[in-house]
């Protein structure tokens, strides 16, 4: 197996995750991690942290999109529509759970949802978190904290509801 | 900063995130495997130098300026000048020697078109004997 394919074969669905909280499909996220992921590999040598910087080149790739499509996205926005395709394999007992876990992280500002994603799925340290966010490592921290608290509360509250 | 995960957490990083789909890996195949391997980093600096070296030489060297040519400058006229006293004096030695003379003051006197100088442009014998009269 080549390198690369090693590379994407181990990290591909925390990236596709990753995206996801940018864009709005799965197959946005996909684009995204495809540009992001070749212009990682072609620009790796010599990084200091790989795993970061492969986010990194992600999530510059995401924010250009957001750019160029801003207006599109500014008006979903106004008009509350949320994503429908699921971002975690569901088999059939776990799909509502799923399905809960996404909204609740769908809840929640993209600074936060940027360093979950990366702590949690992309099983990142708080320094490769802040190194791939261009953030401090507190900052990174910090914002974990907020996002778990909210996550608990909003979890707590669907299985309420 | 603790790394180390609540069972919250660790219920959350149980849900498992949607692999990328065969397509995703196709098309990264096309671009990464036909591409080589990472970019070499001094190439861009090298390049960024060279350049900025051509331009510092452009400017701290520029071209020669032309050095004016100077002007054509006729030389004085190293014979008699055309007057009556050095024609006689040139057939007296011979008739080569008078040949030879209107040869020279042709020379010196005609411009490539065929027409004269002016005469000012000759300069005066020092040689008292030959301030004859001017042609």
């Amino acid at each position: 197996m080549d390198q690369w394919q090693a590379w994407f074969h181990q990290h591909g669905p925390a990236l596709i995750l990753f995206a996801r909280q940018h864009v709005r499909s799965h197959a946005e996220a996909e684009d995204v991690v495809q540009d992001g992921f070749i212009r990682f590999w072609r620009r790796r040598s010599g990084v200091q942290d790989p795993l970061a910087f492969l986010y990194r080149c992600v999530r510059t790739v995401a924010i250009d999109l957001e750019r160029t499509e801003g207006r599109r996205r500014t008006r979903e926005r106004e008009a509350g529509s949320r994503s429908t395709q699921a971002m975690f394999q569901s088999p059939l007992e776990r799909a509502e759970s799923d399905a809960a876990v996404q909204q609740a992280l769908e809840t929640l500002p993209l600074e936060q949802k940027e360093v979950v994603a990366l702590k949690l799925w992309g099983e990142m340290t708080f320094a490769q978190v802040a190194e791939a966010l261009e953030i401090s490592p507190n900052t990174a921290a910090s914002r974990y904290r907020y996002a778990i608290t909210a996550l608990r509360r909003e979890l707590a509250e669907e299985s309420v509801r | 900063m603790n790394d180390s995960l609540s069972p919250f957490e660790r219920e959350l990083r149980g849900h498992v995130p949607r692999e990328p789909s065969p397509h995703l890996q196709e098309q990264l195949a096309v671009a990464l495997d036909a591409a080589p391997g990472p970019r070499r980093r001094w190439i861009g600096p090298a390049l960024a130098a060279a350049a900025a070296l051509v331009i510092l030489a452009t400017v701290m060297w520029p071209p020669p300026t032309p050095v004016p040519r100077p002007p054509v400058v006729v030389h004085p006229l190293q014979v008699p000048p055309p007057n009556a006293l050095a024609y006689r004096r040139a057939l007296a030695e011979s008739e080569q020697a008078l040949d030879r003379l209107l040869d020279e003051h042709a020379r010196v006197l005609l411009r490539g078109d065929g027409r004269m100088r002016p005469l000012d442009f000759l300069k005066p014998s020092a040689d008292p004997e030959l301030q004859g009269d001017q042609l």
